[in-house]
């Protein structure tokens, strides 16, 4: 018997539970829906669809948009990314994204990102092809997700190549710029080595012909580079923050030291000096070097899944003071995640709220109650019977968290098609109360691999633990999909 | 006949060719397909090319974006040649040219087989078409690309290589070659630049093994040597493009008895 879902929106046990630090119960019960994004038509694939974002329409959330390396099912010169108009319950893939039949139909990076109130869809690519160890930078747009015609390139740039690249954007709310689309690309820019640390701005980005300019984050001596990761966070009053591995060491055995530093901007960018509001009360250099030589890998692994060093950040939508960061380094034989606070705009920062083993891909969102969301895939166990455990935590003071496992998966099947396994990141946003996020995983059809339940489109046996193709009776070889996720405050 | 562009990309040769009747317009067989004037329900009656996602969609309907401004009916019987649009409980796909069926497709029509092989036989062919040279052998050794004879003043000279998740991590292959079957090489040996990199940009690349015997389709590329501190010593001086022959796609090695497929394909 054929059985495509196995579908809940589960209450999680620790709903209705009393928070440590919490003057208030939580009244509404936390609900938790788990998407598996790829639609039945493909339930013949079996690619590796790793590296996973999200973007939820803030003016809309109905229209979500989610990216990963999936290529053009019809290997054309577009490449897709996935969309749901019904807030996530039900998933497409549509090839809007400019790429190459030659080279595989699809991008080496992709990020994407709505805008608060213009129903605008950014994208941060890597498109393909690139000239060798040269990656090309798109920055993309469109005015109407839905349509067929393919992102506008706003931004196409190599030079020495930009890696990376990590999109978010806002609307302005009010004054002078009301309306406006304010773009922000984190990346890793070589035209600027040694200090490649970079975001792309635009502050009128919805206008025909945008103008972007890059803005050189990085204000030390690197040792040749920064690190890949490079992400903003955008408050409703204008303030941006961007978070960025800094690196002070690095050697050919690939491993390094770098610095977790974090840059801030008051004004979005739109000043003279971009992105200096926040000087290290050390060096009094700008960016606070939240966390200094932490060791790094860049050729290391944590099972199947490369590392060399995450960050991710948030910024509390109700006061930009109040800004959470994770980041990753090398502790001993173990790849640590941290999770620290700052209450005062950066300026000073917590010691870790918290730490865990052998955990990557944290993302961080913070919604309008100020309650924070933690997502990260841990690897628990070793050998044959290791396991990727996708977990989402959430905290109403960053002191006690309430976990949900949202996936428990074999970490050695399906076997590796290319790096990166997983991704080198996936995703987090919360609009409003709401928390939306996308991670990868193996896709065997097994509800305990789910512990909130979880709905597939693809065809899937979950009796007989079986993907199924199009014709819902031949067996398809388990694969790493994207899967879509919401958890209701 | 009618076309449409979706983009400013350079044209691909469209993955779909079919032939189907239009049951009706402005219709779609999935909510999500935004419905307009440009939109049809058609039954697929025969496919003729097509990637594994489309090829199993015979005697089904499925949404079509119509190519120009022609108007069509319900009823019509027309070849389309399409390209992805929408995959979800059905599918959309964009027709690129639709046109009356004519004598002139019958032989289209007839030819039979199975419409996946055919599109990786065109596929197949245009990639031999773009090659410089096709030659069968052995690979002799695999090898990093040596370093210039003045490698510490070159490097010092040139700026730090940036490190990416996206190197290529470039090796070459010597290949001893048995027989050449397309282009002209006076040495009996060639080598080749490949990328050992297992990343997402790379990974679809043939990668060479020393011993390894087959058919291989190389490609002229020019590099540029500060492009990655392996090429430099392919470089005359630093900071110079370097031609080399590369296989970069995952057709360019085929097995030895593949010989007589490839040998009759050159042209």
């Amino acid at each position: 018997m054929a059985k495509k879902t196995s579908a809940k929106t589960a209450p999680t046990g620790s709903a209705k539970r009393k928070t440590a630090g919490s003057k208030t119960s939580r009244k509404a019960a936390t609900t938790v829906l788990v998407v598996n994004m790829m639609p039945r038509a493909l339930s013949g694939e079996s690619h590796q669809d790793s590296e996973p974002t999200l973007a939820v329409n803030p003016a809309n959330p109905l229209q979500i948009a989610g990216s990963a390396f999936t290529p053009d099912p019809g290997g054309g010169n577009l490449a897709p990314i996935f969309t749901s108009v019904d807030g996530g319950n039900t998933w497409t893939l549509k090839s809007i994204v400019p790429s190459s039949a030659a080279d595989g139909s699809a991008t080496s990076d992709i990020t994407v990102a709505f805008s608060t109130k213009s129903n605008r869809l950014y994208a941060g690519i890597i498109r393909v092809p690139f000239p060798p160890n040269r990656p090309r930078l798109n920055i993309l747009r469109t005015n109407d997700f839905q349509s067929a015609v393919a992102m506008k390139v706003l931004v196409d740039r190599t030079g020495r190549g930009v890696d990376q690249p990590y999109v978010q954007a806002a609307t302005v709310a009010s004054g002078a710029s009301i309306g406006k689309d304010r773009v922000y690309v984190g990346d890793n820019d070589f035209n600027a080595t040694p200090r490649s640390a970079t975001i792309d701005q635009s502050l009128d980005a919805g206008k025909t012909t945008p103008s972007f300019k890059s803005v050189r984050i990085e204000s030390r001596t690197t040792a040749g580079q920064d690190g890949p990761p490079i992400r903003p966070a955008i408050h409703p009053d204008g303030t941006v923050y961007a978070i960025f591995h800094s690196w002070r060491t690095f050697d050919n055995s690939g491993e390094g030291t770098a610095d977790i530093v974090v840059v801030r901007d008051d004004s979005g960018g739109s000043g003279t000096t971009k992105f200096r509001s926040l000087l290290d009360a050390g060096d009094g250099k700008a960016g606070v070097r939240v966390v200094k030589d932490v060791k790094f890998n860049f050729d290391g692994f944590l099972g199947l899944q490369r590392t060399g060093g995450d960050v991710n950040i948030a910024v509390d939508p109700s006061t930009s003071s109040n800004v959470y960061i994770a980041y990753n380094d090398d502790v001993g034989p173990d790849y640590m995640l941290h999770v620290l606070r700052s209450t005062d705009r950066g300026v000073t920062w917590s010691t870790d709220l918290r730490t865990i083993r052998n955990a990557l891909n944290p993302a961080l969102a913070i919604n309008t109650a100020g309650r924070v969301g933690l997502l990260y895939q841990q690897l628990m166990g070793s050998g044959p019977t290791a396991r990727w455990v996708t977990q989402f935590e959430s905290s109403d003071n960053g002191t006690t968290w309430n976990p949900i496992t949202l996936a428990t998966v074999p970490a050695n099947s399906p076997p590796k098609t290319f790096d990166p396994y997983l991704g080198d990141y996936d995703h987090m946003m919360s609009v409003g109360k709401d928390f939306y996020g996308v991670f990868c995983a193996n896709n065997t059809p097994n509800k305990s691999n789910f512990p909130k339940g979880v709905t597939y489109q693809r065809n899937a046996n979950f009796t007989s633990h079986t993907l199924l193709d199009v014709d819902n009776v031949t067996p398809v070889d388990v694969s790493i999909d994207p899967f879509f996720f919401k958890v209701t405050g | 006949m009618a076309t449409k562009k979706r983009s400013d990309l350079p044209e691909a040769t469209p993955a779909f060719v079919f032939r189907g009747t239009v049951k009706k317009v402005r219709a779609a067989t999935m909510k999500e397909v935004p419905v307009s004037d440009r939109t049809a329900v058609v039954r697929v009656e025969q496919v003729i090319e097509a990637p594994q996602s489309f090829a199993h969609y015979e005697g089904q309907d499925i949404t079509v974006g119509l190519a120009g401004k022609k108007k069509v009916k319900a009823g019509e019987e027309l070849v389309f040649h399409a390209d992805s649009w929408i995959f979800g409980d059905s599918i959309a796909v964009q027709a690129v040219v639709q046109e009356p069926v004519t004598k002139a497709h019958s032989a289209l029509l007839k030819r039979g087989g199975d419409p996946t092989e055919h599109r990786k036989a065109r596929q197949l062919q245009e990639h031999l078409d773009d090659a410089d040279l096709v030659v069968s052998g052995s690979v002799a050794a695999v090898t990093v690309p040596p370093a210039p004879a003045t490698r510490a003043r070159a490097m010092a000279a040139l700026p730090p290589t940036p490190v990416s998740e996206h190197d290529a991590k470039w090796r070459q292959a010597v290949i001893d070659v048995d027989e050449t079957y397309k282009g002209r090489h006076t040495s009996k040996q060639v080598t080749v630049l490949f990328p050992a990199s297992m990343d997402v940009r790379w990974y679809k690349a043939p990668k060479f093994q020393a011993g390894q015997k087959g058919l291989f389709i190389l490609h002229k590329t020019k590099l540029k040597t500060d492009d990655h501190h392996e090429l430099r010593g392919l470089a005359k001086r630093v900071g110079a493009e370097v031609e080399v022959f590369t296989a970069l796609h995952p057709t360019d090695v085929h097995p030895l008895k593949q010989r007589s497929v490839i040998r009759a394909m050159i042209r």
